[in-house]
């Protein structure tokens, strides 16, 4: 990676793109595991379809923010299946968009527009 | 790993035709997989909402990969708005919209049969996976052909393929009497395979057990496993059936299972029995190797194996390809049973021909309604400068365009999938005549290209009128809108469009007309009244299905008593008048032949012709006795003097019509090797069918062939009328005498099967459809074309009759231009008729004649000319009958 890579012009991300990253935050996974995650942990919120995760897949490989990788498990039940992890790109780009974020939050906040603590416990 | 689902299969089909090969490389099998897994996951209703979702996100994603990522889509922006007005003006314009609907729905199939066909026929087979399942062959570089793997190789290679599971071998087609318990005897197709293959095609048995390694061991009690349909109809369906005897070609074997309904691996087989070392010796090339592709395995790995691995095999395979000319390739079972090149149809030159066929078809149909829309369209010039005066972008008027004519495509390819299915089923009896993949109903895949096809359709017939309508400048068509002209010039390319129609109807229907003679020759060639014989093909088997009985001589002896014995005891019966016998009859293909004459400069290639070989007493029994010279003795054939028959064509066409008893001939050997010894010619014969496709080049000879010393005879027996009532009796007959015999065949000599002629006859009924289709299309498009043309002068002949014009000068002014617009179209066709006429009928040997080109002209010039006619006569009338004012107000 280059030493100064800048992650600002590919902000803000897309809602698949940026749930995608924050699965592969996890852990390794592969397309089924990803769209069950994002699935689970919003609550149904964000489901993504098939083509919609490969296309954003695609694009994050040529991008060089995710890239494939072994099975974490070692012992692949299909050997069709295609893992993916996180690259330093990746986990950059992921941090930005979360500090854009928090930063719109703090604006909203501050304007009263933030949410309510018993919102975000729902979460 | 499980095979797709259905849904699973359409999910594939669709990502496979819409996405890019790039990203298909990559990710189609997770893609897939995970579609697969949502489906799944989903209950009910539930899954339809995934399936719209998943479906709906494939094509954006098709469209972002395709077309976003390089350029601004042009047709964004088409609303449901769109697809109303759409719907609006089909319902407007019902005769254009009958006519247009009308052309799509046969261009557009017509458009898609050679890619429906090639994808039925190359379809995987329909086990799990099947896909992975290939078939490896050799290919011979020098001749481009291929051949089954030596077995040698085949030996080698079973179990000890890295990239493969278990090697397997079929035979493509046997057909032996089935007898069962109850004594019921029909011919039935089997096949005969290794055990392995249904571990390979994963197939359970239904009842019972499917084959053992131990079957196969020569010695190992003879058992078979037959199909679902079987158990049904012969066997009904019983549930005690494991256990019992089948006699298959005179042996019996035990039945050991029954496989699910629909199985019939590889030809419609109804039984299998195991394939034993020795058949495989025996069938030279007879058989098909295949495997699956290891788990984790790819083609490419695959394909270097074997590559590595036969290069390796020196000795075995310098005996069978001394020049190192042979490769290995792995290809699907469809290629390797229809003996395509790799890559399937598409890797034929032929096929490509067809296929730009049918585009053609489908380009001259979209032209005709492309036509008819520009038509319409440029009525609507007026409507289409308001929209684009207030404000409309170009594009936004060409999408709309585009939206209104994919709508009547859409309805027109519906339409035409519909009929294409109910022609499938009409054609449903072909299917026993195909491997049991082969489905040619239509399927998901179809479907979506033919909507595909649809699409672009659309875009050909509308984009342009559209770019040209919309390209002129606002201003000036907002002047002509409000001074009531369309002011689009329509005339030239209207004209062009119409002489060119012309012009194809007066070619294809001159072509047809005048070449129906070469298709309706037929009758009489061969020379008999082949209806009142009935043809069977009797063989001896050189073993049962398990086992080979005595030696080569042995059995050559055993076939010839049982063949000689089972003629004359047919020959005996009351109802039989007479029976010929040889290795081929009148109406079939004969084996061509290239001979010298002795005593004349020999050429390098000699002449080509056809030879048979007649057992004694074969032209006494057709009815043709011999005119000169004598016929066949029973001594002919077996001691020194060799003798032939010749037929009177090839005294014509090899002597020169001089006289041919007592001359010698020769077989001249192939690609080296020494002539056959020389033949005395003995007598001469009639024409009696040695060409079926071509009986002008039917010349050829007779040898005479003693029954004693064949193996599989053809007989044709003198009954008189309806000669298949003999047929059961023949049955018991051929029993008597041999169980093992094998009766092949039951029908009419007059129905007998030959390729040359199913060809002919098959080409024969591709090019009259085909004729029939461009006629309809062409004809729809000069009508309509025309009658539009008149009826956008409405208002001129309303204003001209208004100032006075006699309706018998305006008429003959618009019919002027219309019989001109004729007349240049038949001008132009004309010459191209006579030429591929004549051409053809001196391919095929006829000398053409002037009367049936004259004939086909005239029928070309008169169906033009009555279409042209009425196309101007319907709207004529009615301009005429327009009262002059009203003319005059409406504009």
């Amino acid at each position: 990676m280059p030493a100064h890579w800048d992650p600002s012009p590919h902000l803000p991300l897309s809602v698949p793109v940026h749930q995608i990253l924050l699965s592969l935050g996890g852990s390794d996974r592969h397309g089924y595991a990803i769209i069950k995650e994002i699935e689970e942990r919003t609550h149904g919120d964000v489901t993504l379809t098939a083509s919609t995760l490969y296309g954003a897949l695609a694009r994050m490989l040529a991008a060089g923010t995710i890239a494939e990788v072994e099975d974490p498990e070692g012992d692949r039940v299909d050997e069709r299946r295609r893992y993916y992890g996180l690259t330093d790109r990746g986990r950059s780009l992921a941090r930005a968009e979360a500090s854009r974020l928090a930063r719109t939050l703090e604006h909203a906040r501050s304007l009263g527009l933030g949410p309510r603590a018993g919102d975000e416990a729902a979460g | 790993m499980s095979s797709d689902s259905h849904g699973a299969r359409v999910f594939r089909a669709m990502v496979r035709l819409l996405l890019p090969a790039w990203f298909r490389e990559r990710h189609e099998g997770d893609l897939v997989s995970v579609f697969a897994g949502l489906r799944a996951d989903a209950q009910g209703l539930a899954r339809i909402r995934v399936w719209l979702r998943e479906i709906t996100a494939l094509v954006r994603l098709a469209w972002q990969l395709r077309v976003t990522d390089r350029v601004r889509s042009p047709l964004a922006g088409a609303s449901l708005l769109d697809a109303k007005l759409g719907v609006r003006m089909l319902v407007k314009d019902p005769g254009l919209t009958l006519v247009a609907v009308f052309a799509l729905a046969i261009a557009i199939p017509v458009g898609l049969v050679p890619a429906h066909f090639t994808h039925a026929i190359e379809a995987p087979l329909p086990v799990d996976d099947g896909e992975r399942v290939r078939s490896i062959r050799l290919l011979d570089r020098a001749t481009v052909s291929e051949r089954p793997l030596p077995i040698a190789s085949f030996d080698e290679w079973r179990t000890s393929l890295s990239t493969f599971g278990e090697l397997a071998a079929t035979t493509i087609r046997s057909e032996f009497n089935v007898v069962s318990d109850a004594g019921v005897a029909a011919p039935a197709t089997g096949a005969l395979l290794t055990a392995s293959s249904f571990d390979v095609l994963r197939v359970d048995p239904l009842l019972g057990r499917s084959l053992d390694d131990a079957d196969e061991i020569p010695g190992a009690p003879d058992v078979v496993v037959v199909s679902f349909e079987l158990w049904r109809d012969r066997l009904d369906q019983s549930p005690d059936v494991l256990g019992q005897t089948l006699r298959i070609g005179g042996v019996p074997h035990t039945l050991v299972g029954v496989m699910p309904e629909g199985f019939r691996f590889p030809l419609r087989s109804m039984f299998w029995v195991p394939l034993r070392h020795e058949h495989l010796e025996g069938e030279q090339g007879g058989y098909i190797v295949f495997g699956r592709l290891a788990e984790g395995s790819t083609l490419e790995e695959a394909r270097a194996e074997v590559e590595t691995r036969y290069r390796r095999q020196e000795p075995t395979r310098n005996e069978s390809d001394p020049h190192g000319l042979l490769e290995p390739e792995i290809v699907t079972f469809a290629e390797s049973y229809f003996g395509l090149p790799a890559g399937g149809f598409s890797a034929v030159f032929a096929y490509r021909i067809v296929q730009m066929l049918a585009l053609f078809l489908l380009a001259v149909g979209c032209t005709n309604v492309g036509m008819l829309v520009f038509a319409r369209t440029a009525g609507r010039a007026s409507e289409l400068a308001v929209r684009t005066a207030l404000g409309a972008s170009r594009r936004r008027v060409v999408v709309q365009l585009f939206t209104e004519s994919l709508v009547f495509a859409l309805v027109a390819a519906g339409l035409g999938l519909v009929i294409g299915d109910r022609v499938a089923v009409l054609f449903g009896w072909m299917s026993d005549m195909l491997p049991y993949w082969v489905n040619l109903r239509v399927q998901p895949v179809t479907a979506v290209w033919a909507f595909g096809l649809a699409g672009l359709s659309a875009g050909f017939v509308s984009i342009v009128p559209a770019l040209r309508l919309t390209s002129r400048n606002v201003q000036r068509n907002l002047q002509q809108s409000a001074a009531g002209r369309s002011g689009v010039k329509f005339g030239g390319i209207s004209s062009a469009v119409i002489i060119a129609d012309v012009m194809l109807a007066v070619v294809v229907l001159g072509f047809a007309v005048g070449g129906t003679d070469l298709l309706t020759e037929r009758t009489d060639t061969m020379g008999i009244e082949a209806s009142e014989y009935l043809h069977v093909s009797v063989r001896i088997p050189r073993s049962g299905p398990n086992g080979t009985v005595g030696t080569e001589p042995e059995y050559l002896q055993r076939a010839g008593q049982s063949l000689d014995e089972i003629v004359r005891r047919i020959a005996a019966e009351p109802s039989v008048r007479a029976v010929a016998a040889g290795d081929v009859l009148p109406g079939m293909d004969h084996p061509g032949a290239s001979v010298e004459v002795e005593g004349e400069e020999p050429s390098a290639r000699g002449f080509s012709v056809h030879r048979a070989r007649v057992a004694p007493g074969f032209f006494r029994a057709l009815g043709h006795p011999v005119r000169e010279g004598r016929a066949f003795s029973t001594a002919d054939g077996i001691g020194e003097d060799p003798v032939v028959i010749v037929n009177h064509r090839f005294v014509d066409q090899v002597l020169g019509g001089r006289n041919a008893v007592g001359q010698r001939i020769r077989n001249l050997g192939r690609d080296g090797e020494a002539p056959g010894p020389w033949l005395r010619i003995a007598g001469v014969v009639g024409s009696l069918g040695m060409n079926e496709a071509m009986p002008t080049a039917d010349a050829g000879f007779y040898v005479p062939q003693p029954l004693a010393s064949l193996s599989t005879v053809r007989l044709a027996i003198h009954l008189g009328d309806d000669p298949t009532t003999f047929t059961p009796r023949l049955r018991e007959i051929v029993a008597e005498v041999d169980p093992s015999a094998v009766v092949i065949g039951s029908t009419a000599l007059s129905d007998v099967f030959s390729f040359n002629r199913v060809t002919v006859e098959w080409a024969g009924i591709g090019m009259t459809t085909v004729i029939a289709i461009l006629i309809a299309l062409s004809a729809s498009g000069i009508f309509a074309l025309m009658s539009f043309t008149i009826v956008r002068r409405t208002r001129e002949i309303g204003i001209r009759l208004a100032l006075g014009a006699k309706a018998s000068d305006v008429t003959a002014t618009i019919v002027r231009r219309s019989m001109a617009q004729l007349g240049v179209g038949i001008l132009l066709g004309l010459p191209i008729a006579w030429r591929l006429l004549y051409e053809l009928k001196r391919d095929l040997g006829r000398i053409p004649e002037h009367s049936p080109f004259v004939l086909a002209v005239a029928s070309g010039v008169v169906v033009v000319g009555v279409i042209g006619l009425l196309a101007c006569v319907v709207p004529l009338r009615r301009a005429l009958q327009i009262e002059p004012t009203d003319a005059l107000r409406e504009g």
